[in-house]
Order: C-alpha cells, then sequence, then structure tokens
C-alpha cells in the first residue's frame, strides 16, 4: 500500500490519539499566541463598560446545558467577572433548559466564596418553563416569578428592587446553545431592548445577520470570545488559558484535511490514468 | 502534581474514560455505565425541576393566593396525559391544540417581523459606505443574497444568466457551510479541552 493510500485509510483512531497530544501539550505548557478582538466581542465589552454601577441592572438568560462544555460555559463566566468587578447587580433566569439555574448557581458559588452577597448582588431566579410565551411573560412583568432558587420572594430581593419589565433593565444577554430568536421575536424588536448573545461557535454564523441588522448588539461564540473579553477586562482566565491548545487542535485538522484532500486527488489521477490506458 | 482526593472528581473522570473508550477502542461495558449515569442524572435532574415548577408557578399560588385562574392550565396539563388511557385518550388533543395555538399566535406576527421584514431592511444596504471595508462587506453580502434566491428559483427559464449567478449562489452556500463546518470542528475541540482541563486541571492538578 503506497503512502497515498495509507492517508486514505488512516485509523480514525490514530488520528483522536495525535488531537489528544496536540491539544494536551499547549495546555501544560502555553506557547502564548497572540489574539485579536472581535468588533462583536470588543461590542459587548463596551456595553458592560458604559454602565452606571449605581443604578444599572443587567438581565442573564442561562440557557446552557453542561452537555455544551465549556464552549458555552467560558462566555458567561467572563462576562459575570466583569459585571463583578464593575459592581453591576444582575439577576439570572432560565427559559431554554432545566439545567439553567444548576449552571448559575457554579457561577454563583465562586463570587460567594470571593465575598460578593447573594441578592444583594445577584440573584438566581430559576427555570421558567414555556420557553418563547414565558420569555414573552417575564419581560411583561419580572416578578411574575414568584421565588428564587432559594426560596427568597422575587419582589423582596434588593437586586429586583424597582425591577417592574424587562426594559427596566439596562442591558439583557442571553447564554445559549443556539440562536437567540425567541428573544429577538418576542422582546428585542417589541420592546426596544438593548441585547446581546452569547453562544456556543458553531451558533456564531446563524447569529451574524442578527448583529449586522442591530437586533443584537454584540456576540460572543465558545472559549475564543471567551478569551478575547478576558484580555479585554485584563482577567485572563480559562478562556485565554485554553487558546494555544484550540489553535494547535485547528493546525493538526488544518494538516489532516491538507492531507487527505492531497491523497484524494492523487489516488483519483492515478485512477482516472489507470482507466484510460485500459 | 497533587492527585484530587475528592470523590466527585474522579467520578468524573472515569466517566470522561468511559465515554473515550467508546471512540478509542468499541462499545462495552464500562461506556454503557456512563453512558447511563449521564442520561439517568440528567433525567432525574430534568424531573426535579419540573416538579418544583409546577410547585412554584401552580399548586402554591392555587393554594396560597387563591389564585383559582390557574386550575385551567393545571386540568390542561393533566388531560395531557389522558393519551395512555385508551378510552379518554382524545382529550389529551385538547391541551395540544391549545398549546400549538398559542405557540402559532404568539409567534405568527413576530417572526415576520423579526426574522423576515427587519432582516430585509438590514439587507437594503446603502452604497458607498463610509470605509472601503465596509462597502467590499456591503457588496459581498448584497452578491450572496441575490445569488442564493437566485439558485432557488426553480420557476424561471434557466438561461445562461440565471445559471451563472445561479453558480455565484452556489459557491457562496459552499463558503457558508465550510465556515459553518469549521465552527463545529471548534466547538468540539472546546469541549474536549474541557474534558482535559478537568483530567489535568482539577483531577491531576497539574494546571
Amino acid at each position: 500500500m503506497s503512502f497515498m493510500e495509507r492517508i486514505q485509510n488512516v485509523d480514525s483512531r490514530i488520528i483522536y490519539i495525535l488531537l489528544l497530544i496536540a491539544l494536551s501539550l499547549p495546555l501544560l505548557r502555553p506557547i502564548g499566541i497572540p489574539l485579536q478582538t472581535d468588533p462583536m466581542v470588543r461590542a459587548v465589552y463596551d456595553i458592560i463598560e458604559s454602565l452606571d454601577p449605581e443604578k444599572d441592572r443587567v438581565l442573564l438568560s442561562m440557557d446552557y446545558s453542561p452537555g455544551a462544555g465549556l464552549d458555552a460555559e467560558v462566555s458567561p463566566v467572563a462576562v459575570i467577572q466583569h459585571l463583578t468587578q464593575r459592581g453591576i447587580k444582575w439577576a439570572a433566569i432560565s427559559f431554554g433548559t432545566t439545567d439553567g439555574p444548576m449552571m448559575t448557581n457554579r457561577i454563583i458559588a465562586d463570587l460567594e466564596a470571593k465575598g460578593y452577597e447573594y441578592g444583594k448582588d445577584f440573584a438566581n431566579l430559576g427555570y421558567m418553563a414555556g420557553e418563547e410565551n414565558a420569555v414573552r411573560l417575564f419581560a411583561l412583568d419580572c416578578l411574575s416569578v414568584p421565588a428564587d432558587v432559594r426560596g427568597n420572594k422575587t419582589d423582596q430581593l434588593p437586586v429586583m428592587q424597582g425591577i417592574k419589565t424587562i426594559k427596566d433593565f439596562a442591558f439583557v444577554m442571553q447564554f445559549s446553545m443556539s440562536t437567540p430568536e425567541m428573544w429577538i421575536r418576542q422582546v428585542v424588536d417589541p420592546m426596544g431592548i438593548r441585547f446581546a448573545t452569547g453562544t456556543v461557535t458553531v451558533s456564531v454564523p446563524s447569529i451574524v445577520p442578527y448583529y449586522n441588522s442591530g437586533q443584537v448588539k454584540g456576540v460572543m461564540g465558545g472559549v475564543s470570545s471567551a478569551a478575547q473579553y478576558e484580555l479585554l477586562c485584563n482577567n485572563p482566565g480559562k478562556g485565554a488559558a485554553l487558546m494555544d491548545a484550540q489553535s494547535m487542535g485547528h493546525l493538526l485538522i488544518i494538516v489532516f484535511i491538507v492531507l487527505g484532500n492531497i491523497g484524494y486527488f492523487v489516488m483519483k489521477d492515478k485512477k482516472d490514468k489507470a482507466a484510460a490506458g485500459q | 502534581m497533587q492527585i484530587s482526593t475528592n470523590i466527585w472528581q474522579w467520578i468524573a473522570v472515569i466517566c470522561i474514560f468511559g465515554m473515550w473508550s467508546l471512540p478509542l477502542y468499541k462499545d462495552n461495558p464500562f461506556y454503557r455505565v456512563c453512558q447511563n449515569v449521564f442520561v439517568g442524572s440528567c433525567a432525574g435532574h430534568a424531573i426535579g425541576i419540573a416538579i418544583g415548577n409546577i410547585v412554584n408557578y401552580g399548586f402554591q399560588p392555587l393554594v396560597a393566593q387563591s389564585k383559582i385562574d390557574l386550575l385551567i392550565p393545571i386540568i390542561l396539563g393533566i388531560m395531557l396525559y389522558t393519551r395512555f388511557f385508551p378510552g379518554i385518550a382524545w382529550l389529551s388533543r385538547w391541551p395540544v391544540a391549545f398549546l400549538v395555538g398559542v405557540g402559532v399566535g404568539q409567534t405568527i406576527y413576530s417572526s415576520l417581523m423579526s426574522q423576515v421584514i427587519n432582516q430585509s431592511i438590514a439587507a437594503m444596504t446603502k452604497f458607498p459606505q463610509p470605509t472601503v471595508g465596509a462597502t467590499i462587506n456591503g457588496l459581498v453580502s448584497l452578491i450572496g443574497l441575490l445569488s442564493i434566491l437566485t439558485y432557488f428559483l426553480f420557476t424561471v427559464p434557466q438561461s445562461p444568466f440565471v445559471r451563472g449567478v445561479s453558480k455565484v449562489g452556489r459557491w457562496m452556500m459552499m463558503v457558508t457551510f465550510g465556515v459553518g463546518f469549521g465552527n463545529v470542528v471548534s466547538g468540539r475541540l472546546s469541549v474536549l479541552l474541557g474534558e482535559l482541563l478537568k483530567i489535568f486541571g482539577d483531577w491531576l492538578g497539574m494546571i
């Protein structure tokens, strides 16, 4: 079997092992590949920088599950760190998945360990069933959620004081595993709120048209966006630490694709010539 | 290196190795046990949250605040389960019809406004734009939009001009699918990186 034939029939397990090695080495020994900031990510940063910690409140819709892994989790962590650093109060709620409150609690546990106060600095309003209808109901009456995940009455939480409708939030951001159409349809366009989204990498191309139209003011997608955001905040975290490994993984996959294509075309050429010879 | 003494870190890492055993080896009992643990814990969590929701949004306001109107959704919700009883299974169609009706009513106007009208307005680019880059971007978007729409025009004669524009549309779509595939790869790598971080960081303490 020639080299080109071998390339065409490589055991997928060899590719998996090479990928594991390519990802593990930069994790253990970072290289420091430079990053450029995407305007869509900078837009989110600029919005949060423009908020007034004294009076502005932020709503976060946490609609992602553990199954989406770090691709979904690093963006909200980066944004919430920025919010808490600036002293901006925020409330989180989930409409898209029942796992949302659990993912919020993971972040809140870290913040409480650092001395931030639940209820005063932030709150987790839990999961509200009904997806699109629930989003609309909450937008019109934020106190339709009777209690948070800890059993506190919503209207008695310090962070929710003065909040009646979604227009009372200065900024709304959804973190999800897909696209934010239900927010755009039910809240952004009818009520004219300032809205941005954080999602998994695969969903970013579907959201760009909404960013270009101005319906979505900023977009964060996966680990690379979180890394850029962390660097904008001068607060390198998980996202920045993972970017070297991510880049090495991309490089290896590009090499595989190029080799696979060379092998395909060389073999095709050989077969064509053989067919012409017969 | 300092290996974690937390039992949950060990369980998480054992489950990661169990999941990896499928692509790196083959289907095996270790993989299936880990898979069932994942599915079972997810289902249990979802059921717990669902029960909490019914209590918080249904029974508590009904009993504590005497919100009698909540009886309607509670009864409709119970009617959904009549499909398990053949004699009265037809009753489950009523809440389904209600859900479909509300869903369609809620989205039909807003979809048209947000995803058709507002997007169409955004596609109407002014030329020239303030910068050369923005003008080129706008041109590419416009050409992409028109050529892809032409590709799906099946009711006009396929003249050489229409075929040419369709071909441009096809290339545009291939580039778009390529970008989508690239993002899928990037996203999956992030998930794998999360697992590696758990192994090298949380479990082995090497990061």
